[in-house]
């Protein structure tokens, strides 16, 4: 009798965690209440963060922008490729991330170098021949240095700026955010931790489902 | 609730095999007090790679793709055992060829790092990596350093 109960709360579990499963991702950032002109009268709307525009050049020197990510969702995170540091930790995990999408033209990968004076379209270059990824996948850009820490900074809201103190000379998060077709931040990982880019796999699966249900 | 007890008993027959397939100990050929020793030697070294080196040549020494050579294997390591040292603690710059492959990233060195730390995780690498199961001792490391004093190594030409 024991034995039966046991499984039935067992099953019973199971089933929370499922639907638990289904919920759908929170969208992150400050969110804004505006008046939008609706069919001709004002109405007040939620406005969520999302991603600006930008201008990047990615590692085969071709200008990638928001228009790059257009009905994509995508990975994006900010490293530098000589950082000895967590960069080579953070680019083992998301070689992970990559391996399993790859063949997902739903899904890109978007890493910014926040030392564009050194990591030149050349240096990326080498740097994605040598990790063995491709460009239709995985886009290293590297641009503006302002621009990158702007956007890091203000819109990807993970620390990516420069600090002569840390080794390699830069201060950072090791963030993976996860962001959606609306360009809108769905979830915030720890880079470095195997078990954090387990969850964030989990929730590709599932902004992706969002997507096509 | 019988059936309890036969989980019971597989369990302890699962962990019990276990237990019975001990490997074979690396160290059985050396004598007792290096044996020690070198196990000293392995687990402050172990910790030690896992601080300052992992991130880039992995908890299991095989590297990153073509960005970061592997240690596990490595032809390089047998060859340039002094390079290998003065590596850990002034860092390397230049291409480096590693079983036929080039690479090509710069390692930092760590400044602070002592002679008795570079010891250590020299051994652990040699013995966890390089399969010669040897202590490199404080005395071998002050040898070595003391011919690399200063800059970044520079890496020798390839040797194959």
């Amino acid at each position: 009798m024991m034995y039966r109960q046991l499984v039935k709360l067992l099953l019973v579990g199971l089933l929370i965690s499922c639907n638990a499963d289904s919920e759908r991702l929170p969208i992150l950032g400050r969110k804004e209440i505006k008046n939008v002109e609706y069919d001709g009268k004002i109405k007040a709307d939620t406005v969520y963060h999302s991603i600006p525009e930008f201008s990047f050049t990615n590692q085969d020197g071709k200008e990638i922008t928001e228009a790059t990510f257009q009905d994509k969702i995508y990975i994006a995170d900010f490293f530098f490729t000589t950082c000895p540091t967590i960069c080579p930790v953070m680019k083992t995990q998301m070689l992970r991330v990559y391996e399993k999408y790859k063949d997902n033209t739903e899904v890109l990968i978007l890493s910014h170098t926040i030392d564009p004076k050194h990591d030149t379209v050349e240096v990326l270059a080498d740097f994605a021949d040598r990790l063995g990824v491709s460009s239709d996948t995985w886009h290293f850009v590297t641009g503006d240095q302002d621009k990158i820490y702007d956007i890091g900074q203000n819109s990807y809201m993970v620390t990516s700026r420069e600090d002569p103190d840390e080794p390699g000379g830069f201060l950072h998060s090791g963030a993976f955010l996860l962001i959606d077709k609306q360009r809108r931040i769905r979830g915030i990982y720890d880079g470095t931790k195997a078990d954090r880019v387990d969850q964030l796999m989990k929730d590709i699966d599932k902004l992706l489902r969002e997507y096509a249900s | 609730m019988n059936q309890l007890i036969s989980v019971f008993l597989l369990f302890i027959l699962l962990f019990g095999s276990c237990e019975s397939k001990e490997k074979i100990d690396k160290y059985d050929h050396l004598d007792q007090r290096t044996k020690i020793r070198l196990r000293q030697y392995m687990a402050a070294g172990k910790r030690l790679y896992s601080l300052h080196c992992a991130n880039c040549h992995q908890l299991d020494g095989k590297g990153l793709a073509r960005l970061y050579p592997p240690l596990k294997g490595a032809d390089y390591l047998k060859q340039n055992k002094k390079e290998a040292i003065c590596g850990i603690r002034y860092g390397q710059k230049g291409e480096i060829f590693v079983n036929g492959v080039m690479y090509n990233q710069e390692m930092p060195g760590i400044p602070g790092i002592s002679e008795l730390e570079i010891a250590e995780i020299a051994t652990y690498i040699y013995t966890e990596f390089a399969d010669t199961v040897q202590i490199i001792t404080l005395n071998q490391v002050k040898e070595i350093l003391a011919t690399c004093k200063g800059d970044t190594v520079s890496v020798p030409e390839l040797n194959q």
